[in-house]
């Protein structure tokens, strides 16, 4: 590829697709070299999307995660590149949310005492369901023992009396929730001996509807993952942030417009279910931009904040590029 | 080496043919495969009328086609060959529309009504009509039918079908609104009633249950699409076939990965919806090859027999390349 392209990582989804395909508006007059790079399973241009960003700075944009990247934020120190208030990748908590068959574990009172494998500590979707168990469903997040998976990008220093047993890299979770070393397994891309309906189950039984009430109740599809630029790329080229606000927004209106076809996706009910989602939710619950994204934005600080992985919390307009306040 | 001939494919945009469109597909040996993005009734990235462009201009080497128009042109030995990969389908019963006002609720109630279709032989059509009278007892003779786009294939129409030719498919939703007609039943809804703007509801009051029971009864998701070859390349190189049964498989397959990502989908839901569907079904409902789909292909053939829009029930073989009739 050309030497002088913006490289532009991004995951693959179906709302990126506009941008593998070439059908969404990309600001004027920069080359863009928009490469389709995993986080946890590969995609066309290979993965660990977010450890190549940080330390490596390997993209000149890249779908980063919302959580270490709060963290650098928080510290103060000069990070190598700022986000922009695109938010790619969302979910739910209690679908992430597996317990063992047999481990006594009904409902999320019973997880006081066990043990839960997350992918990092600090992973973003591992914050969101420590945070949504204790202020959503009251149960302290303190009361579990933690057993990450892979180490924490951005390192802290965890608040006292936490308990932190990490597994070692590579360990076969299967024959670990087999023998009864682990009770629960929260994670973002649950590995298939996680989600195997033998072993495991989730924790919500109709984890659907779980998450239409949560919806209800906080207005949030939470976030997971938010877009960064490298500032020495921002400062190439003035107006970028904000015309990149814009052509994720169009990407998303493409890829809803997938949807008008009946037979867009292999789901054989998959406009039905289109039309059941726009109905039970009835707001986009993909907006782009600031103003849409604040109050998500803030309460997943306090979480973050309450977990002993941010010094202070900081206000979310000190996270994203100047530009991007009026979006 | 020799140099590569180019092989132009034509597709629609679905996510299961997007491994097409970023590049991950295995492309056939000796040939540099071009893709192109070519929607039938609506425009895509490059361009519209994809089926017209097969049959009558030979303008691509290979493209997904009409399954109702490629049972025409096989009945009149025009030249083009097939292979049996089916890239869309769908059930007829979620494609039935009515005005929600209407006391319609079953297609015996539509019985002398003002139906509209696309054409008469676009394979919702085709399906529909014979679901209609062979899976509900309900002759198609005894409807109205309105026509909205040219017929691809000509046919002399049975003696006693009540059709008229009234064009402006794209004006429906207001003529239903309206009560000018009492249904359509079409591949795509109009852009108003996808949106929401001119009020429609389904026919069936639970098109799931109702589809499913189908699926349970005949056997088939129904085959809307097929894959068909320029006859002249075929006969020059006839292992091309193989090659794009190969392909379509392998995209197929990459694509149905992407539902292992809880969040692939912009449907909050999709992965359960996936998880859902695979139990319903329990076989995969989209397998391709002869084999597997040799029964909807006798099915359609008796339909389109039945319907007057070819002379003679054939065997399905003579549909086919002959070296994937195995498969």
């Amino acid at each position: 590829m050309d030497g002088d392209a913006v490289s532009f990582a991004l995951d693959r989804y179906d709302r990126h697709f506009p941008f593998f395909d070439g059908t969404a508006p990309l600001p004027r007059g920069i080359d863009f070299d928009v490469l389709q790079v995993g986080q946890s399973s590969p995609g066309r241009d290979g993965t660990g999307r977010h450890e190549r960003m940080y330390p490596g700075v390997e993209f000149d944009i890249c779908e980063f995660g919302l959580s270490p990247y709060l963290m650098m934020a928080a510290r103060g120190a000069a990070l190598p590149f700022t986000a922009i208030p695109c938010f790619p990748r969302r979910l739910f908590s209690q679908s992430q949310m597996w317990v063992r068959r047999g481990a006594g574990i009904e409902g999320p009172q019973d997880l006081a005492g066990k043990r839960i494998a997350l992918r990092s500590f600090h992973t973003t979707l591992s914050v969101l369901a420590r945070g949504d168990l204790k202020s959503y469903y009251g149960t302290a997040w303190e009361d579990i023992v933690w057993c990450p998976t892979k180490g924490d990008m951005v390192a802290f220093d965890a608040k006292p009396g936490v308990r932190i047993e990490p597994i070692p890299t590579g360990a076969d979770l299967g024959a670990l929730a087999d023998a009864g070393d682990i009770d629960g397994c929260f994670m973002p891309h649950p590995p298939p001996a996680m989600v195997d309906p033998a072993r495991m189950r989730r924790l919500f039984a109709d984890a659907h509807a779980e998450e239409a009430t949560f919806f209800r109740a906080t207005g949030a599809y939470p976030i997971m993952h938010l877009v960064v630029i490298r500032n020495e790329v921002l400062d190439a080229h003035p107006g970028l942030a904000r015309a990149l606000v814009e052509s994720f927004r169009a990407a998303q209106r493409i890829s809803e417009s997938y949807y008008d076809d009946p037979n867009w996706s292999c789901l054989a009910w998959g406009r039905h279910d289109f039309e059941a989602e726009r109905q039970s939710f009835g707001a986009d619950i993909w907006p782009e931009g600031f103003t849409a994204n604040r109050a998500n934005v803030e309460r997943f600080i306090g979480y973050s904040f309450d977990q002993g992985l941010i010094p202070r919390a900081p206000a979310p307009e000190s996270l994203f590029a100047a530009e991007t306040l009026e979006t | 080496m020799a140099q590569d001939k180019d092989l132009t494919l034509a597709i629609e945009r679905y996510d299961r043919h997007f491994p097409f469109f970023d590049g991950t597909v295995t492309p056939p040996e000796g040939y540099n495969l071009k893709v192109f993005q070519v929607g039938q009734s609506s425009e895509l990235r490059d361009g519209i009328d994809r089926h017209g462009r097969m049959l009558h201009g030979e303008e691509f080497d290979v493209a997904e086609f009409s399954m109702s128009t490629f049972l025409m042109a096989k009945g009149r030995n025009m030249p083009i060959a097939g292979v049996p990969i089916f890239p869309r389908r769908l059930f007829s019963q979620s494609q039935m529309w009515v005005h929600p006002d209407s006391d319609f609720w079953h297609p015996r109630d539509l019985v002398g009504k003002k139906v509209a279709l696309s054409s008469f032989q676009t394979t919702l059509s085709l399906l529909a009509k014979g679901d209609m009278k062979f899976h509900y007892e309900v002759p198609w003779e005894d409807i109205h039918w309105l026509l909205t786009t040219d017929e691809k294939v000509k046919f002399n129409v049975k003696e006693g079908v009540k059709l008229d030719f009234i064009g402006n498919r794209a004006d429906l939703g207001k003529m239903l609104e309206d009560r000018e007609i009492d249904a359509f039943f079409l591949p795509h809804p109009p852009h108003s009633v996808v949106t929401g703007e001119t009020p429609a509801r389904r026919l069936f009051a639970d098109c799931k249950a109702e589809e499913l029971d189908y699926f349970e009864k005949v056997g088939d998701f129904p085959i809307m699409h097929v894959v068909a070859i320029r006859q002249s390349l075929l006969d020059a190189d006839p292992n091309i076939a193989k090659e794009v049964f190969r392909m379509f498989n392998e995209s197929k397959a990459l694509a149905a990965t992407y539902y292992e990502d809880p969040n692939w989908s912009r449907l909050a839901w999709g992965r359960h919806y996936f998880e859902e569907e695979r139990n319903l079904f329990v076989s995969d409902p989209w397998e391709n090859g002869f084999g597997r789909n040799k029964a909807n292909l006798e099915r359609f053939i008796k339909y389109s027999h039945d319907q007057g829009l070819i002379d003679e029930i054939y065997a399905p073989d003579k549909l086919f390349a002959e070296n994937t009739l195995d498969t």
